[in-house]
């Protein structure tokens, strides 16, 4: 069903939309008065493997399969930006919590809101194609809010992963449902709210949970219909590992090794209900076939007590064979990590320095911790880390029973918000939160399905929190500039080719910064809070920027409901 | 879902009937004051129906011929006919989310969460049937039980413990919950403070991660809570 409720839209201005879509097909939509066609252009392999030199559309959640958030396309740039203004706004029908990143494909673009809604739009003119409202199962458990990432395409699919842990492919000309497949059991606390990877005939998805005492998992779908090709489960049967002492900085994390192996005895080894959820995209390694991406906390968040060993590969960043799902390698950064400090910002795969200056094909990561981790992608070990974007206290203070205060908060550092780098310039940038809090431990056995966190994270709420942009040159570990921002930042950042990054906050402000010495272009308030990740396309050749504006539930930032797309006078 | 209240019996229709045993087990419910970890008043031999005459009621038709409404009359006892409960210690079900409805039921019925008047309704329902009657009540609208707003100090003291334990991260934005995340606001100030309080203490135990956010609260804070969440 389509619906027009909010924005008319012109047969001019569609016409318009749709000159140049080459191999597009037509689909009628039923409107007040009269039926009009828009053309969907299927989104071929191709297109995807080209997504990082497509100035035109948005087709990764991330940009591209490497992950860069690097839009390819200057016309916005940094002497013209001061005249960005809303080319439109579109209200969804669901004011909660946003983190979608709008995908754009030849001028209809595909955004996500909470509780698993999506809309088609027409990118020129912010005007409704479609809506799919998931019908939610009656168990959805998740820790983090109800929120959506937002969805990927392939051909003529639109792959939606839900709060009640389906997978569900849609029509793109329709919005209507193709097949849906049960990823996991919410009633075990599985939930999604990552999109879904397109790749190859495949569809990638991790999982929710690392609150919730569930297996964490990487699976592969057949994209045609919906059957399970192979599972990576992130914990392994033997997840002991090394006992390591030390985090990847050198830290001792203060571990009880003794106690571990003592419990380890009696209890076996704890990787059914080790959590290790895995929040966003892999990125793709097209010429090794390899996927990376990150790998959660361990369950429960605070109580090492009930969990010995290493609790691999929670906290890591993981390689896997994109064909058969298989290991290739791993890197923890915490072994058996007690402050839920863990790895979520998605991994990017970026050419980078080895220790001997020879550039090598790298992956970097940024952490809770406040690091940037960079990898070399041929065995996932670890090359440098950078200077700590955020205050670090007393780490590694173990969590009391009456609360153990330690820097970073338990939100990071870089939260789930996607980096972007500039791989001209060599440099990455991170948004980063800054909360002070106190850890606190207290064990429980497992509740079956039950929000596990073993103890609490809890805001000081004397202290002052705020937030930044840092810049990182990724091939000496150094910052180069820092913005800081008047409260903490969750959402994430996109870097174009003007030489510009867009980051919002969440008091509203959305704003362009000059990527060389972050020094602040242009702002605009949205009223709600900015908290996801900006993309960038292109309709009869003017370039758009776009963000959602629907606030945050984690960091309980003012809620709204708005798509605003931008673009220059 | 209150964990004190009501007199149980048959739920006729649903997947396993209560036993007989079970029946009388509870036949001198009336006649029996049930502790509690807090001292809100045990009235419930006022309310309840006698167990004839609700055995009668829930027999006045034949079993496959029951509806939904039929079945959950049985709850009406201690939940409210409509849907405000005659004791403010017992909680609002009607208007709140299927999930959590569910989730209760299979705690009540696993033990996870004790109660002494929902173990027994529970043991006799399968997951269909719980699923059913969550459905049922979460379709109700929420009624108002017409409790006062809270002081601005208390408002903002409330508003402070949450940002520190971030009650809203899973109560949604206006305590309104959602799937199995139960709805705050509006539910009834006694019963929300002695549901923090049980988790505080653990006599409610099906859900550590809130027995260690309750922990990590004040009770001072806790009280601030239940009065400001009852008065939205």
């Amino acid at each position: 069903m389509y619906r027009f409720k909010r924005t008319a839209v012109s047969a001019m201005a569609l016409s318009a939309a749709m000159i140049g879509f080459g191999g597009a097909q037509e689909i009628k939509q039923a409107t007040g008065d009269a039926a009009k066609a828009v053309k969907v252009t299927p989104v071929t392999q191709r297109m995807l493997d080209g997504a990082a030199r497509d100035s035109r559309n948005f087709l990764h959640t991330n940009g591209d399969y490497r992950q860069q958030r690097f839009y390819p396309n200057g016309q916005i740039n940094t002497g013209n930006v001061k005249r960005l203004h809303p080319a439109w706004i579109f209200q969804t029908e669901v004011k909660e919590s946003m983190e979608t990143s709008p995908i754009v494909v030849d001028g209809v673009m595909y955004v996500t809101t909470s509780f698993s809604h999506v809309y088609a739009l027409d990118a020129k003119t912010g005007a409704e194609l479609w809506h799919y409202k998931h019908a939610m199962g009656p168990i959805t458990t998740y820790c983090c809010g109800p929120n959506n990432r937002g969805v990927e395409v392939l051909e003529d699919k639109v792959y939606l992963a839900t709060l009640d842990a389906k997978l569900v492919a849609l029509d793109a000309k329709t919005g209507k449902v193709v097949w849906q497949s049960t990823i996991a059991d919410p009633e075990l606390g599985y939930s999604e709210t990552m999109a879904p990877t397109v790749v190859k005939g495949k569809v990638l998805v991790g999982t929710n949970g690392g609150e919730y005492g569930i297996r964490g998992f990487v699976k592969a779908y057949d994209a045609k219909d919906g059957k399970l090709l192979w599972t990576f489960d992130t914990t392994p049967e033997n997840s002991v590992g090394v006992w390591a002492e030390k985090d990847a900085t050198g830290r001792d994390m203060h571990r009880n090794i003794a106690a571990e192996k003592e419990q380890l005895a009696k209890t076996g080894d704890p990787y059914k209900t080790l959590g290790g959820g895995v929040w966003q995209n892999p990125a793709v390694d097209l010429a090794t076939n390899r996927i990376y991406f990150m790998v959660g906390n361990p369950s429960p968040d605070l109580d090492g007590s009930l969990r010995p060993g290493d609790n691999l590969y929670t906290d890591s960043l993981v390689s896997v064979d994109l064909d058969t799902g298989k290991y290739v390698c791993h890197f923890q950064y915490i072994a058996h990590d007690v402050w839920d400090l863990d790895a979520v910002s998605p991994a990017v795969l970026v050419d980078v320095k080895d220790k001997s200056g020879k550039v090598v094909p790298g992956v970097i990561h940024a952490g809770k911790t406040g690091h940037v981790y960079v990898h070399d992608r041929k065995d996932c070990s670890l090359i440098r880390f950078s200077q700590a974007m955020v205050p670090q206290e007393n780490m590694w203070t173990l969590p009391t029973a009456t609360g153990a205060r330690m820097l970073p908060g338990a939100n990071g550092g870089v939260e789930w918000s996607p980096i972007a780098v500039d791989p001209n310039l060599g440099v990455s940038y991170a948004i980063n939160l800054h909360q002070p809090m106190t850890y606190h431990v207290e064990s429980a056995p497992y509740p079956q399905g039950k929000l596990w966190l073993g103890g609490a994270f809890k805001v000081i709420p004397s202290e002052q929190q705020s937030g930044n942009i840092t810049a990182v040159d990724y091939n000496t570990g150094k910052i180069r500039w820092q913005v800081k921002t008047p409260q903490p930042m969750i959402g994430g950042i996109l870097a174009t080719a003007g030489g510009l990054v867009f980051a919002g906050e969440g008091n509203g402000r959305f704003r362009a910064y000059d990527s060389k010495n972050g020094k602040v272009l242009w702002s605009f308030n949205a009223g709600a809070g900015v908290n996801a990740p900006p993309s960038s396309y292109a309709v009869g050749g003017k370039q758009y920027v776009v963000v959602a504006a629907g606030g945050n539930v984690q960091i309980d930032y003012k809620r709204g409901n708005n798509i605003i797309a931008f673009t220059l006078e | 879902m209150g964990s004190d209240c009501g007199p149980p019996t048959s739920w006729p229709g649903l997947s396993r009937p209560f036993t007989s045993n079970l029946l009388k087990r509870h036949a001198g419910w009336a006649k029996r004051s049930v502790p509690t970890p807090m001292t809100f008043g045990w009235r419930w031999a006022r309310f309840a129906l006698p167990t004839l005459q609700l055995l009668a009621l829930l027999s006045a038709k034949p079993a496959n011929a029951q509806t939904i409404e039929d079945k959950a009359q049985v709850c009406a006892a201690c939940h409210g006919e409509n849907g405000i409960p005659p004791n403010k210690s017992w909680p609002v079900i009607w208007g709140q989310h299927q999930g959590y409805l569910y989730l209760q039921l299979r705690d009540f019925k696993s033990g996870a969460r004790k109660s002494d008047v929902m173990g027994p309704v529970a043991q006799a329902l399968e997951r269909d049937d719980m699923l059913a009657i969550a459905l049922y009540f979460s379709q109700k609208a929420w009624p108002n039980l017409r409790q006062t707003r809270a002081a601005d100090a208390v408002a903002r003291q409330a508003v402070r413990a949450n940002a520190s334990v971030g009650c809203t991260g899973c109560h949604q934005a206006g305590y309104l919950g959602e799937g199995t995340q139960p709805r705050l606001a509006g539910q009834s100030a006694d019963y929300t403070l002695k549901s923090m309080i049980d988790f505080r203490t653990h006599a409610r135990g099906n859900n550590p991660g809130m027995s260690d956010l309750m922990n990590a609260t004040s009770e001072d804070d806790l009280k601030a809570l239940a009065m400001y969440l009852a008065g939205l």
